[in-house]
């Protein structure tokens, strides 16, 4: 079900006086089923790399393709979450989900999958809410159900936990990974959360600043769900912000 | 709110200007202060108010008003709102149309009165017709703003799932800008009261902006008072009518209502 990810971008500039390069020569791949995150400075491209994955941002330099097909506007097969939610106001939790339905007119067939996201996610209970009734966890959990309402091959994920406090992001990830285990869906996500990095992803790609290039990989080997507190957790860590500081110069 | 100020006291409280002058009125015209050929007493009115309504007369003026409001309200609204969302929707439309009718917006919709009188004649048609333009500028700015105001990134999301144009005009961009429409529809609405009185009082037979310009040809105060009374009352109705419909239709809405 879920496919692979190929990239390989020349550059990606902004026109304007003076024109922004914001991507440079960037090429890796992710595997079907693979939790990859790119973690990087912020304004170093990496929101603009998935909108360019998703379909949204088509002038560029380069070539995408997911499983054998060229990506040149959005498709079934990729779902994305955003760093707001970014639900549609006048829709109830259950009109948001079903936003995200690609296929014209029949939705019933869809009512299973969003019942079983909803329990998936603990949400039964807000289904006739509007979002201004949620949380911003809440809320943050009904743009995943929406992205995963199609069951993509491919789930984008744009710091999508940044503005939860450090406990409902601590639940969510848990939640995403239970989601994930049962979906089987392929995950790029962005972060500057190193921790979060670490807790979820299969192989972790750094980021330089403006123009944005992948410096360096590093693969966690470790069997999920982690321990925060762990030695290797703590060793891998410090291993991407020695990187950051003493390579990179970030701080 | 507690103590003397409690809710109920304050409502009360609200009563006292308005009797005040009532009673203040009554007594001036009681004792010839002011004379009652040229302003007649509250009383005087309601006795004028219960005629009127008794021989049915009262209902053919409104009657007559109302039939040429709302036939003109929504004509022009309606095409203010088709004109306004096809304009906020495409670039080609707004390039196309816009220019022309920004130029004719800041024309006070009064200024039109004569020319629709020469084109139209003075039946019911100009009537209706500068009921229908007045409303059709309102909503037409309104929509538009009410559509460029969408937050691009919920275009972003509709665009990600491959939303028709269709979906995006009636999921995202229509009710972004609901709040806005209404507010037009409200505007248009107030807007529209004025130039039909107006119009009435320049050219018509019947019609509550006819009954006060009749009034005061034959030196009736009281009939006059009953008239603007009546306008006022319809007036506050239909608009307290159109909040409550924006409430039902936006009440997704979060915003503050008052301490």
């Amino acid at each position: 079900m879920s496919k692979k990810l190929s990239v390989s971008i020349e550059h990606k500039v902004y026109p304007g006086t003076p024109a922004i390069q914001a991507l440079g020569k960037i090429a890796f791949e992710v595997l079907p089923e693979e939790f990859v995150c790119i973690v990087g400075p912020s304004g170093c491209g990496k929101s603009t790399l998935l909108r360019m994955i998703v379909g949204i941002e088509t002038a560029f330099e380069g070539r995408l393709v997911l499983g054998d097909r060229v990506i040149r506007e959005p498709e079934k097969d990729c779902g994305i979450v955003f760093q707001e939610p970014r639900l549609l106001p006048w829709m109830t939790v259950k009109q948001n989900i079903g936003f995200g339905i690609y296929a014209q007119g029949n939705h019933r067939q869809y009512e299973d999958q969003i019942s079983a996201l909803l329990r998936l996610l603990d949400l039964r209970d807000f289904i006739d809410s509007y979002p201004n009734q949620l949380s911003g966890g809440m809320a943050q959990k009904v743009a995943l159900a929406r992205a995963l309402i199609n069951l993509p091959d491919l789930l984008l994920l744009d710091e999508p936990f940044a503005s939860l406090d450090a406990i409902t992001k601590m639940k969510l990830q848990d939640e995403l990974t239970k989601v994930l285990k049962a979906e089987k869906t392929t995950v790029l996500m962005v972060t500057h959360d190193i921790e979060e990095a670490v807790y979820l992803s299969d192989r972790i790609m750094i980021m330089s600043q403006r123009p944005g290039e992948i410096v360096k990989t590093i693969s966690v080997n470790m069997p999920k769900p982690r321990e925060r507190t762990s030695q290797a957790f703590a060793a891998i860590h410090s291993e991407i912000l020695q990187y950051m500081s003493t390579v990179l110069k970030l701080f | 709110m507690s103590g003397f100020f409690s809710k109920s006291r304050l409502s009360l409280l609200s009563l006292i200007v308005p009797i005040a002058l009532l009673v203040l009125w009554e007594w001036s015209i009681d004792t010839h202060h002011i004379p009652n050929t040229i302003l007649a007493s509250p009383s005087q009115v309601a006795k004028d108010f219960i005629i009127f309504l008794r021989n049915g007369s009262l209902f053919v003026h409104c009657a007559a008003s109302l039939r040429r409001l709302v036939l003109g309200y929504l004509i022009g609204t309606v095409l203010g709102l088709f004109l306004g969302a096809s304009v906020g929707v495409s670039k080609l439309t707004q390039r196309l149309i816009s220019p022309t009718i920004q130029f004719l917006v800041p024309i006070p919709p009064i200024a039109w009165i004569p020319l629709l009188i020469i084109l139209l004649g003075i039946g019911e048609v100009s009537k209706v017709a500068l009921v229908a333009l007045a409303s059709f500028f309102t909503l037409y700015f309104n929509t538009v703003q009410g559509f460029r105001a969408t937050d691009q990134k919920l275009v972003d999301v509709a665009n990600v799932y491959k939303k028709s144009n269709l979906e995006l005009v009636f999921k995202v961009l229509f009710p972004s800008a609901m709040p806005q429409i209404f507010a037009g529809l409200r505007s248009a609405l107030a807007l529209s009261w004025i130039l039909l009185i107006a119009a009435e009082v320049i050219a018509s037979s019947k019609g509550l902006g006819w009954l006060i310009w009749d009034a005061r040809n034959f030196s009736r105060p009281d009939d006059m008072i009953v008239g603007i009374i009546t306008i006022g009352i319809l007036g506050k109705l239909s608009d307290s009518a159109l909040v409550a419909l924006e409430n039902r239709v936006v009440r997704w809405r979060y915003v503050f209502t008052g301490k």
